[in-house]
């Protein structure tokens, strides 16, 4: 008897005193629950295998653009790819690619330079503004994709050495030198260069002038390219106009208005079909900043209907996350949104809108409970082509566990979401 | 007061006696002093020159001088904030960007939140550095001057704070931090840093460091509190006199800490005119 009350006691001290966290044993795993089988290469060409309605909703969109017998273009899976980086798991099967550094290395080798080099801050993407004491999102990594693009086609067509080439990619560094600096603003081109550089040179002078906040001339600049049909960059010429607005408006209602105006009927321009969906993230983000069930519909046509060439990764942006908010959506414990898309619609039962919370609590062991959770549910706004944001602010969610307590932790310990980013 | 001007002569047997090859005269409000009376013009620019001489190395040592902060100073850390009512007499240390030491690298993520000041206001740039881990003079001391100095270069602020809570095995590397800062940085720029309440010991570490001022913050003391709260509940002070001349506190604790030449004041909620004005109040 006594024996077994001394058992006992030992029993319950072993489970007072007992790690609160099991030993984690290495598990075989089958079948992925949230994603497809690596490397999704195969995935995102179709080879879609048996996919699984508990897949991230970014996944299913794929998945259902297939079913409808509408494939992704070339470039739309290119910018799968780059939502994925986004997202953190562009390393998951060894695909993601970070433009900017793309650009640096081959500008380096083009023009026999040292690699551009980045400010510790900075980074080339954020520029620093005095009238709010902050830092903003100037340079998104599109950026840095169309100038490494645009290099290698001037260079098959001139000659990597060419002067054509040399002057255009100097321009071009004094452009991307107003992402975190500046201003520099690159002189008119000679008349003596080809006519094709002279008009990358108008692009690269109004582009120069948005970086640098210099709105008026940028818009001016954008306009005349808009006018042209000289130019390679006319396609894309209306939207810097929009965005440039949208930018030099700031807070103030009358020129967001404008802003506004201007894209609506850069939306109602069925010839500007190539920008509608770039103009429709722009617009709601930037000019209007709201999310209601009407862009959530937008968006669905759009990535339904294979409208988003060149926009398809900020709409998956904001189509998952709006159909988050409008579905109230646990990925763990509801079904219901991936059963919608499976069941041939591209939008959520119709629910409460719901505001996302911004804190992730942090889970025992060192674990987040909703770290997996957050991956795919992310409350951080999506910004304009670049994904930077969202990435740094889910690296401080990462770390909070491990932060040591001090002062001031109260307030540093919420998570402070980017606002919005300046297009 | 005049102004002396010089000019190469073209003939120099004009001017033999006052040997010189320069001629010179003495301006004042359009009138030039004649030829003729180039001695006496001579005596007033010696005294003129003198008195220049003593305002340029005035208005230098003014320009080496670091303007120093207002007697109250607002935390503004990362949140939207609207301080374009901030009342004369106080300034704002806004945190601008957070250097974190890991894994052997350095990170930074620069500050999204806008704050909108008055223009004029005086405006202490702070940098909080991070190191959940070990750190390394190796290959982090370098990046994380780099960082600081690129904020301190782009925000163009009128002083600079580093906020490092740094464990006792990481002082060394502040240490070595601070002063490549200030290498860096000049002895023209206000370095504040802020202290665990920790340091301010009797035979504190930050003796000798190249800073303009050290700002123990006396909130959220962790182990510390219970003691030192009673302390300065008392009226007591800290005991590093480097300790006593600046304070960092919580606003709710302004009435129990005691007075210091600049108070550095951190609220919980977001800075309102009211809040504003009932600081100030209570600083005064």
């Amino acid at each position: 008897m006594r024996y077994a009350a001394l058992i006992a006691g030992a029993a319950v001290l072993a489970a007072v005193l007992a790690l609160a966290c099991a030993p984690e044993f290495p598990k075989t795993v089958f079948v992925y629950t949230r994603h497809p089988d690596f490397p999704r290469t195969a995935y995102l060409e179709g080879k879609l295998g048996v996919f699984r309605p508990t897949y991230a909703r970014s996944y299913l969109v794929i998945a259902y653009r297939y079913v409808r017998g509408r494939p992704l273009s070339v470039p739309e899976r290119e910018q799968v790819r780059d939502y994925w980086k986004d997202r953190e798991t562009g390393d998951w099967d060894h695909t993601a690619t970070d433009w900017q550094d793309r650009w640096a290395y081959e500008i380096a080798r083009a023009t026999g330079a040292p690699a551009p080099q980045k400010k510790p801050v900075g980074q080339g993407r954020y520029r620093f503004d005095t009238s709010t004491n902050s830092y903003f999102f100037n340079c998104a990594e599109d950026a840095y994709r169309t100038a490494y693009q645009t290099l290698q086609a001037r260079a098959a067509r001139f000659g990597a050495q060419s002067a054509a080439v040399r002057a255009w990619a100097d321009a071009q560094q004094q452009v991307f030198a107003n992402c975190d600096g500046g201003p520099a603003i690159p002189p008119p081109a000679p008349a003596a260069l080809p006519p094709l550089i002279r008009a990358d040179r108008d692009y690269q002078i109004a582009a120069a002038q948005l970086y640098s906040g210099d709105y008026p001339r940028a818009e001016a600049g954008f306009r005349r390219i808009a006018a042209s049909h000289d130019t390679p960059w006319q396609w894309i010429a209306p939207y810097l106009v929009v965005r440039t607005l949208a930018r030099g408006a700031g807070d103030d209602p009358a020129l967001l208005a404008n802003a506004e105006k201007e894209a609506r009927a850069v939306l109602a321009d069925p010839r500007l079909a190539p920008i509608h969906g770039m103009t429709l993230v722009l617009l709601h983000r930037v000019i209007l900043r709201k999310n209601d069930a009407g862009y959530l519909h937008a968006l669905a046509d759009d990535l339904a209907g294979g409208k988003t060439e060149r926009s398809f990764r900020e709409e998956l942006w904001d189509y998952t996350t709006l159909y988050d908010r409008f579905a109230a959506y646990d990925p763990f414990a509801d079904d219901a949104a991936g059963a919608a898309i499976q069941a041939g619609r591209l939008l959520p039962p119709r629910r409460r809108s719901q505001r996302l919370d911004p804190l992730v609590p942090v889970g025992r062991c060192g674990r987040s409970a909703a770290r997996a959770g957050t991956l795919a549910r992310d409350p951080v706004r999506p910004v304009d082509g670049g994904g930077a944001a969202p990435r740094l602010a889910r690296r401080r969610i990462a770390r909070r566990g491990s932060e040591r307590s001090h002062g001031k932790s109260g307030v540093r310990d919420r998570l402070v979401l980017p606002p919005f980013a300046r297009t | 007061m005049g102004l002396l001007l010089c000019a190469e002569k073209q003939d120099g047997n004009q001017a033999a006696e006052e040997k010189s090859h320069y001629s010179c005269w003495y301006h004042t409000g359009g009138r030039r002093t004649p030829a003729g009376r180039w001695q006496e013009a001579r005596d007033r620019n010696v005294l003129e020159y003198g008195c220049m001489r003593a305002l340029l190395l005035l208005l230098v040592a003014s320009r080496m001088a670091p303007a120093a902060p207002p007697k109250v100073m607002l935390w503004a850390w990362e949140r939207p904030g609207d301080l374009r009512a901030l009342p004369a007499g106080a300034g704002v240390a806004f945190l601008a960007a957070t250097v974190t030491l890991i894994d052997g690298e350095v990170e930074t993520m620069p500050r999204f939140q806008p704050l909108r000041l008055p223009r004029g206001a005086y405006r202490m740039a702070v940098v909080r550095v991070a190191a959940p881990g070990a750190v390394s003079e190796a290959t982090q001391l370098r990046p994380a001057v780099d960082a600081i100095a690129d904020v301190a270069a782009t925000a163009r602020a009128d002083a600079l704070q580093i906020d490092f809570d740094a464990g006792a095995s990481q002082l060394p590397f502040y240490r070595a931090l601070l002063g490549q800062v200030r290498a860096r940085l000049g002895k023209g720029l206000f370095l504040s840093m802020t202290a665990l309440v920790s340091w301010c010991g009797p035979d504190s570490w930050m003796r000798g460091l190249p800073v303009n001022e050290i700002v123990p913050m006396t909130f959220e003391m962790g182990g510390a509190a219970p003691a030192i709260e009673a302390r300065l509940r008392s009226g007591g002070k800290l005991e590093s006199p480097l300790c006593r001349a600046s304070i960092g506190v919580a606003e709710q604790d302004l009435a129990a800490r005691p007075r210091a030449l600049r108070t550095y004041v951190f609220a919980y909620r977001d800075w309102t005119e009211e809040a504003v004005r009932a600081v100030l109040e209570r600083t005064r």
